[in-house]
């Protein structure tokens, strides 16, 4: 009877690896032809197989996160350069900047399932002020007066955005610029 | 300006052994990911935008360097010098690959004295416009965060980086958005993986959101029983806690390879001197090497030497070269003993032949021919056996 793949459901695997430990411990692992090639394994030289787990669970990880994000308009395509979500899931790459705004649901999703959080803790470029604090080797804390500017920069770019959101009727992306915008008067206390 | 056959025949930056961990850190590397919001993203950029992203690109990263380099378009190289780049760690494997324009810039980072060198490498669109990436010897992610940052806001007066709020520096995959940061460590654990602990180990990294990888980044196997650990998550955490939580898992993975190392001097040294002595034999007499046979043969000969299996009275150091290697070591001085020459030498010897011993060094440093396998072999053979044997 043939051995199921143990990195995907496949019930036929056809590359057989077994390592031996110097302790006399044996580790096997099965792989199908898929797999191979999603790993990239170079059979005449495969790499330990404890690194191999690693690395499948990696991908499956990211492969899961994508198959798994619901897509509520899956026709739509980003206004800026035409991607549609479904052509992102096939090769993890977006088309430009604007794609994370055109599929912010999905990519709300996939941050928080991949990263574990949705909010950037790090720094941002000189005037552009983040939801969060920016931190960065040589930062110091910012006086409040730099703090209100960052503030004015950040509401003006984000007023913007909505302005144009809602001319273009894109009224998702809209409510999620509103909900950014409120989030900011409420921590400047503007509301 | 240096072309690629100086680099290839010149000693790596980061690459220092022993270091200060017995040689078991090779080097050290930040990259930070980039993309310039007037541009799309290579798969929705034309052809001719692209090379146009490429030249005003190439022209900042040069401006905003801190030191002078040399940079190249993609297409100007030819492919066995882009896999001699791939080679030294300067660009990435898909880069070398890609067909569209592209670039790179190198220069090289004098700190003062005391501290490493560091090498500057900017890869200009890759998988996003911009790859930042400076690289180190030994463990100093610290330093190599502070001058990337450096230089990325160096950059940011002259291009307008796409960022967004709440979600950071936006790069072409999620998976590298808000920080845009790799940083990553290259270890050497032949005695973890030689005690069957590696598992375990890797495993445990898994579990703190680390990837694991072969020495040359992602999609490579682990040659030589080197690995490259790196952190998954790129947003949510600060830069600084990003490098703080890897160097924390290096550490612990460093001690845990010198416990190895230790139980199997203790446990197995008759088993660890056959390894490294076969290594030493079949190195300084063989006719014809491949490169994953040097990598592995020179993995145990590494471990000889920091365990001082392989020491003075067996690998002998000629006089002549010690003098050369005391030249070379600016720590080195009159009054250092012969024996500490003589390790400073084997260790110099043994980075040189992990760089120069790979396919598109061989197929430079002899010439600009193309050349079979068979015959890289050779010259490989003979670079190895002239070098160990003085």
């Amino acid at each position: 009877m043939p051995n199921p793949c143990q990195l995907c459901p496949s019930p036929h695997a056809t590359v057989h690896l077994t390592e031996f430990s110097p302790t006399g411990g044996r580790l096997e692992l099965h792989v199908c032809r898929d797999c191979v090639a999603r790993l990239g394994l170079v059979l005449d030289h495969p790499p330990p197989l404890a690194s191999l787990l690693v690395q499948a669970q990696a991908l499956a990880q990211v492969g899961e996160d994508l198959e798994s994000v619901v897509v509520p308009n899956a026709g739509e395509a980003c206004p800026q350069c035409g991607l549609e979500f479904s052509a992102y899931v096939q090769s993890n790459l977006f088309g430009c900047g604007e794609c994370y705004q055109a599929f912010a649901p999905q990519v709300a999703e996939l941050v928080q399932r991949y990263h574990g959080a949705v909010r950037h803790g790090g720094r941002l470029p000189a005037g552009i002020a983040g939801l969060s604090s920016p931190a960065s080797p040589e930062t110091v804390t910012p006086s409040p007066a730099t703090i209100k500017r960052r503030k004015s920069a950040t509401r003006a770019t984000l007023t913007t955005a909505l302005s144009e959101a809602i001319a273009r009727e894109q009224f998702e992306r809209a409510a999620a610029l509103r909900d950014q915008l409120a989030s900011l008067d409420a921590e400047s206390g503007t509301i | 300006m240096r072309t690629v056959a100086d680099i290839v025949s010149s000693d790596c930056s980061w690459l220092k052994s022993p270091g200060a961990h017995r040689g078991v850190v090779i080097s050290s590397r930040i990259r930070l990911a980039r993309g310039w919001a007037a541009y799309a993203f290579h798969r929705k950029l034309s052809r001719k935008r692209q090379q146009e992203l490429t030249d005003r690109l190439m022209e900042h990263v040069a401006a905003a360097m801190p030191a002078s380099g040399s940079a190249w378009q993609m297409q100007a190289l030819t492919p066995i010098e882009r896999q001699a780049l791939v080679e030294r760690q300067i660009i990435s494997r898909d880069l070398a690959a890609a067909k569209r324009p592209g670039g790179v810039f190198i220069a090289e980072l004098t700190a003062p004295t005391g501290s490493p060198a560091q090498l500057l490498a900017a890869m200009v669109n890759e998988e996003d416009h911009l790859r930042l990436q400076v690289i180190g010897a030994g463990l100093c992610l610290p330093e190599l965060l502070a001058t990337a940052v450096a230089i990325d806001q160096a950059l940011e007066s002259r291009v307008e980086w796409a960022v967004h709020p709440q979600l950071g520096y936006l790069t072409a995959c999620h998976t590298n958005l808000g920080t845009g940061l790799r940083a990553s460590v290259m270890l050497h654990l032949p005695a973890l993986a030689e005690t069957g602990e590696l598992k375990a180990v890797l495993r445990a990294l898994g579990k703190l959101h680390l990837a694991v990888r072969g020495g040359h980044g992602e999609g490579t196997e682990p040659a030589g029983h080197t690995f490259q650990i790196s952190n998954a998550r790129t947003l949510g955490a600060t830069e600084n806690a990003y490098v703080t939580a890897i160097n924390a898992a290096v550490e612990r993975v460093i001690a845990a390879e010198q416990v190895a190392r230790a139980v199997l001097l203790d446990q197995g040294r008759s088993r660890l001197e056959d390894k490294v002595f076969r290594a030493w034999g079949l190195l300084s007499q063989a006719r014809s090497l491949t490169a994953e046979e040097l990598a592995e043969h020179l993995s145990w000969l590494r471990l000889g030497v920091a365990l001082d299996v392989l020491g003075d009275k067996e690998w002998v150091v000629a006089t002549d070269s010690r003098t050369a290697s005391a030249s070379i070591t600016a720590s080195t001085t009159a009054s250092t003993p012969a024996s500490t020459t003589a390790a400073t030498h084997r260790w110099q010897t043994l980075d040189r032949l992990a760089v120069q011993g790979q396919p598109a060094h061989v197929q430079l440093l002899n010439g600009p021919d193309e050349r079979e396998p068979a015959d890289r072999d050779r010259l490989r053979a003979d670079l190895v056996r002239r070098l160990l044997n003085n």
